[in-house]
């Protein structure tokens, strides 16, 4: 019986001549690691694009809402909302939202940090306090409860004890002396305010079922969330992905020998023929990521191991499958994994040190890197004793009796994923 | 003028005195003489002693397609067309050094290379500012391991920086002497070539 509690993803993708993931500059993304320079692919942007990917549709129906702005937010919801029922009522969808934005120390932080391919129309409003921003992604699902939750308290009677508490808010603030920096309310406001306060402490008592609807939105299980307001909860992500980085150095090189021919047309207007030298190049990536199946199990609502496994499953393909949409049409560089390791084990592993020293071009850098790849797992598995099952995906395999589990289809893989690794012997 | 990407082969890659003589190959029946510029400027692109070194080449000749010791991979005219106010990406591998006069003999004068940034910010503010507009602050700043060479039997060292940055045009015409002539010393090993493209 397996009971590990990770997954480990091992993948090896080559892409050719492209440049899928820039900067705020312009410029694609590397690090230097080995004291040499890789391209680099967020893991931001892996995760985006999982997320937006026609597979993850398919298979994972739901995916959170993302956007800083509150009046979308409210459009995208109605829409989503009225679409299936007309139970909804923009009105009331409105007030939600921001009772659920609403917090008087609304922090602007985001589990997944924006990078330079995810282009939310951002308009650098006027700077009042009266700003609110949503950067937290939002369930659709996790919506519809708390929707409800407003609306019910917000329409229920108010007990006497209740009344008696708010007409004492509102005498307290007719007297009260307004200043610039706090003008008097409305006693509109007041009442919204006092009830909010109220919605406040429902949906705490209400927090797990908020939170099996938000594990609704799978992509929120998976990457998790960092609340923005008091009513919204965090979630604690299951899986964790690394930075994609090129197994080998790649140099940042331009080519100068080439570049000077702008300069030698006659360019009379100055400035204006403007040219972007972008920088393109390819080379052999290794994709990590990790999932905690427990984690996922417990952010899904408590589901069984077996539909946490379905889920890893689906992470399996996209990680093998998906590439980042930059430039697509003028590099179409759709190139899908040539080699998948996965193991089940009891802690998460990364193997990224397979290539702290740069893979060398030994015809190609493809071989090179799975050889390296496969010596420096067995290196770790066996200098640290780990107990995990494991089994590879590789496109072309032969039939390997001895090394390790190796399938010639992803299928296979993923069928084994979601069995539970079942009749695998590493 | 012709701009050229040229292999010097390998062989005595280790000594960078050879490096533009395997290059002067390729100009034959051009005399070398004494305190005029060579008809070339260099810059190392990629040093490797068993494949060969990547070399670009800024000459006021046509070189030769290939010699023993050096061989022209690609070769275009190149006479770029500024105008002020352009704004260009440069790129510029220099022996910063400043003149003093040796300790021990005064009459004797020596080149040091400069290695404070502030130093070296201030010689290409200098050496650029005749034809360019440079906020030499923002430019990048590197700095190499020195560059060993034999000159027969006397031994010698290099100290190489390079810069990038942008700079405006500002005299279309000076700069382009400038180009040609290239910017501070030690042009035999592949210093003071600029390149230039498009910001």
């Amino acid at each position: 019986m397996n009971n590990k509690n990770f997954i480990n993803f091992h993948v090896l993708i080559s892409h050719s001549p492209s440049c899928l993931n820039r900067d705020d500059m312009n410029m694609q993304k590397s690090a230097i690691f080995g004291g040499v320079r890789r391209v680099r692919i967020s893991s931001q942007s892996l995760k985006r694009t999982m997320r937006t990917s026609p597979y993850y549709k398919t298979h994972l129906p739901e995916k959170s809402i993302r956007t800083r702005q509150l009046n979308l937010l409210v459009e995208n919801l109605s829409t989503e909302l009225l679409k299936d029922s007309a139970d909804f009522d923009k009105y009331w969808i409105e007030k939600a939202v921001f009772a659920f934005v609403s917090n008087n120390s609304t922090t602007t932080e985001d589990t997944t940090e924006n990078d330079a391919e995810e282009t939310e129309d951002e308009q650098d409003s006027s700077a009042s306090d009266k700003k609110k921003i949503a950067v937290a992604p939002w369930s659709i699902s996790e919506f519809k409860v708390f929707y409800k939750l407003v609306k019910e308290t917000f329409e229920a009677p108010l007990s006497d004890k209740e009344e008696e508490s708010l007409s004492k808010l509102l005498e307290k603030e007719r007297s009260r002396k307004p200043t610039k920096k706090n003008p008097k309310k409305s006693d509109e406001d007041i009442k919204d305010g006092f009830l909010l306060k109220k919605t406040e402490k429902v949906v705490k008592e209400q927090a797990n079922t908020l939170l099996k609807a938000c594990g609704q939105a799978v992509d929120i299980a998976l990457s998790g969330r960092m609340a923005t307001s008091g009513l919204m909860t965090n979630m604690d992500g299951a899986m964790a992905v690394a930075h994609a980085i090129t197994t080998h150095a790649v140099d940042a090189d331009i080519d100068w020998f080439t570049a000077v021919d702008d300069l030698v047309s006659d360019a009379g207007e100055v400035g204006a023929g403007h040219l972007n030298t972008q920088e393109f190049s390819s080379g052999v990536f290794y994709r990590y990521a990790s999932l905690n199946i427990a984690q996922l199990q417990k952010n899904l609502g408590g589901v069984a191991r077996e539909r946490a496994l379905e889920i890893a499953k689906y992470v399996l393909h996209m990680l093998a499958t998906v590439v980042p949409s930059a430039k697509n049409q003028s590099t179409a560089p759709f190139n899908l994994a040539d080699y998948v390791l996965v193991s089940f084990s009891d802690i998460p592993v990364s193997l990224a040190n397979a290539f702290e020293k740069p893979v060398k071009d030994q015809g190609g850098f493809l071989a090179p890197s799975i050889k390296c790849l496969k010596d420096y797992w067995r290196g770790i598995h066996v200098g640290y004793g780990l107990d995990e099952k494991v089994a590879v995906f590789q496109v072309g395999a032969k039939d390997e009796s001895g090394d390790l589990l190796t399938f010639a289809a992803l299928p296979e893989l993923e069928n084994w994923v979601a069995s539970n690794a079942n009749g695998a012997a590493a | 003028m012709f701009l050229s990407k040229v292999l010097l082969k390998p062989g005595r890659l280790d000594n960078a005195w050879e490096w533009h003589r395997a290059l002067w190959t390729l100009f034959p029946g051009i005399e070398r003489q004494e305190n005029t510029p060579s008809p070339f400027l260099f810059r190392v692109e990629r040093m490797h002693l068993v494949e060969g070194a990547s070399v670009l080449m800024y000459s006021t000749l046509e070189p030769m397609p290939e010699s023993d010791k050096a061989k022209v991979l690609a070769k275009k005219r190149f006479e770029p067309q500024f105008h002020e106010g352009q704004r260009l990406h440069f790129l510029l591998t220099a022996n910063v050094t400043k003149t003093i006069r040796d300790e021990v003999d005064p009459e004797r004068k020596i080149r040091v290379p400069l290695l404070k940034r502030e130093q070296q910010r201030a010689w290409l503010g200098r050496k650029l500012s005749e034809n360019v507009l440079v906020d030499v602050d923002s430019v990048g700043i590197q700095d190499h391991p020195p560059v060993y060479f034999r000159k027969g039997n006397k031994p010698g060292k290099i100290v190489m920086t390079t810069f990038e940055g942008v700079f405006q045009v500002q005299h279309p015409e000076s700069l382009n002497v400038m180009l040609s002539s290239g910017v501070g010393a030690a042009k035999a090993f592949g210093c003071g070539l600029m390149l230039i493209r498009r910001a």
